[in-house]
């Protein structure tokens, strides 16, 4: 999958992005239609003001802002209240009790005479151009939403420097690998765009999953949509740098993966539907991988307790070879990620060297979120509401 | 500002005012000076290092060499590794080749085409068939600069009151 991921983000460089993305030669635009700039908030006390502050900055001359209070039981309710009342491109909803980011995002939506919806996170920075690299993709009629490039401000600890070189080296590389394709798995829902008459035609956001990028990204290309990526349009977020927070944190993301796996399994029965199939399959060989890892650990530790039988031994952990191959895939992937990232992003390759720790890390944290995350996914109610409360957000000077 | 040095004992000197008695911090050389140093340091090192490069390099091609014979040759590790090439590689490239055929086939036959008639803007109409509240309602909402959402247990809107 690597190096398929590899070889179709260089098409997509070669194809769209070198001379299409060039963040110093923002994009001419001569009509400026009406961008809401989305953001809901749950308890978002130490950073909404921030966040707000930042999306009035934004060089779009036909916006507005709509922050969303997901019934938050700090005082983000009271410094919307405040913001808004300063700045009159800002208008606040309020939501009576915690309904969760899909619900406010619909809120939003449908409380806006706006043709677009830029949505991101409460405690995301959007970069000021980002309304401008992504409204040139809707002249297609055919698209529904364009994803943005997510970039790590949380870079302090081990965790935090290998997140950035995962941004870039499996989220980037993956978003680039799967628009050459023609689908892809999930928008970045701490950065993405919206054609508002597209989300009314698949009824916008489903109330019950707890990753609703996901879920949205596959209603859309159900109904033949296309979702584009848009490297430039870069949007500064804030991660866990705490096991506990990363842990948390991917959970939610593999359970999401899970329930969209199982909500949209129906596709195989039906033709003309076909495309999404390989996206299918390849979230399934993930989960694949996922058990065949687990077993295989499984195996091995047992081996040194209990006779078993010779197809079932594994006595030796420490990969040979495939190991090697892997491994340097690995980075190789990361090099070529961070190449095409470079120019979106500050001092990026000094994050690199750290990434030899990723294939221990996280693909053990992305195992094992997976294994859990499934069965969780598979046993979930159909109408259980998608409810969560944020991670840690990295380390940070006061 | 200084720090103070932390001397030894047997070191005993007084200084005037809150002065460390030796000065080390880099911060107080200028800048020219700070980068002229640290060069001539490079060179200095390369110079020392080049001169003992040959015996360096005889020993680094020992030890790779007798490491390279001892898990390629003796151990058989070539084979793993071939195996490896004669196996996935194929696989790969094949699936490489697929996508980038895909995309480029794709590229000719919707050049040219949008394949989707373009969608009107939504109405107020529209868009309150998503909630249990009228279009009125929704229009004055979409005005007020603050608004209080309602929802019932299955999260659909069905009030809004202006803040």
């Amino acid at each position: 999958m690597s190096w398929l991921w590899i070889v179709g983000s260089v098409f997509y460089w070669f194809r769209y992005e070198r001379h299409g993305s060039n963040p110093k030669q923002p994009p001419a635009i001569t009509s400026f239609p009406r961008v809401a700039l989305v953001v809901p908030c749950f308890n978002e006390e130490l950073h909404a003001e921030e966040t707000i502050l930042n999306l009035l900055n934004h060089e779009y001359p036909n916006f507005e802002v709509i922050a969303v209070n997901d019934g938050s039981k700090d005082r983000t309710g009271e410094i919307l209240d405040r913001l808004s009342e300063q700045h009159p491109k800002l208008r606040v909803i309020h939501q009576e009790t915690n309904q969760g980011k899909a619900v406010g995002l619909t809120a939003a939506a449908l409380l806006t005479d706006a043709e677009f919806i830029l949505a991101i996170d409460g405690d995301a920075l959007l970069d000021h151009r980002a309304a401008r690299w992504m409204i040139g993709h809707f002249n297609s009629p055919r698209v529904a939403a364009v994803t943005g490039n997510p970039r790590l401000r949380t870079r302090s600890s081990l965790l935090g420097r290998i997140q950035v070189g995962e941004f870039s080296s499996i989220i980037g590389l993956i978003k680039r690998a799967q628009r050459t394709y023609g689908r892809l798995f999930s928008v970045s829902g701490v950065c993405v765009m919206f054609r508002k008459a597209a989300l009314s035609d698949v009824g916008y956001w489903s109330k019950e999953t707890l990753t609703e990028d996901i879920d949205i990204s596959w209603k859309l290309q159900i109904r033949h949509w296309d979702i584009r990526f848009e490297p430039a349009a870069t949007c500064w977020i804030l991660m866990p740098e705490t096991f506990r927070g990363l842990w948390k944190q991917r959970l939610r993301w593999a359970i999401g993966g899970g329930q969209a796996i199982k909500k949209y399994s129906w596709i195989w029965g039906n033709i003309q539907k076909r495309r999404m199939l390989p996206i299918f399959v390849e979230y399934g060989l993930s989960v694949i991988w996922a058990y065949a890892m687990m077993f295989v650990f499984i195996a091995y530790g047992l081996h040194f307790f209990v006779d078993l039988p010779d197809w079932l031994v594994v006595r030796e952990i420490i990969p040979g070879w495939t190991g090697v191959m892997i491994a340097t895939t690995a980075m190789i992937q990361t090099a070529v990620a961070m190449c095409l990232d470079s120019r979106y992003d500050h001092r990026l390759w000094r994050n690199y060297f750290y990434m030899i720790w990723y294939p221990l890390a996280y693909w053990l944290i992305g195992m094992l979120t997976t294994v859990v995350a499934f069965p969780k996914a598979l046993a979930r109610g159909r109408n259980q509401r998608g409810l969560w409360v944020s991670p840690d957000r990295g380390i940070r000077i006061k | 500002m200084y720090k103070k040095n932390k001397l030894p004992d047997h070191i005993r000197a007084t200084c005037a005012d809150d002065h460390p008695l030796i000065y080390e911090s880099s911060s107080n050389t200028p800048k020219d000076s700070k980068v002229v140093m640290y060069s001539l340091n490079v060179v200095g090192w390369s110079v020392w290092i080049y001169l003992w490069k040959p015996f360096a390099t005889i020993f680094a091609w020992y030890i790779g060499y007798e490491l390279a014979h001892h898990h390629l040759i003796y151990l058989e590790g070539f084979s793993g590794f071939k195996e490896f090439v004669t196996t996935s590689v194929p696989f790969g490239v094949g699936l490489c080749f697929a996508l980038v055929l895909w995309a480029i086939i794709n590229l000719f036959r919707f050049r040219g085409k949008d394949r989707r008639n373009a969608l009107n803007k939504t109405t107020a109409e529209m868009d309150a068939k998503w909630t249990k509240i009228t279009s009125e309602e929704l229009e004055n909402a979409r005005k007020s600069k603050r608004v209080v959402c309602h929802y019932d247990s299955n999260g659909n809107l069905i009030r809004t009151s202006a803040d």
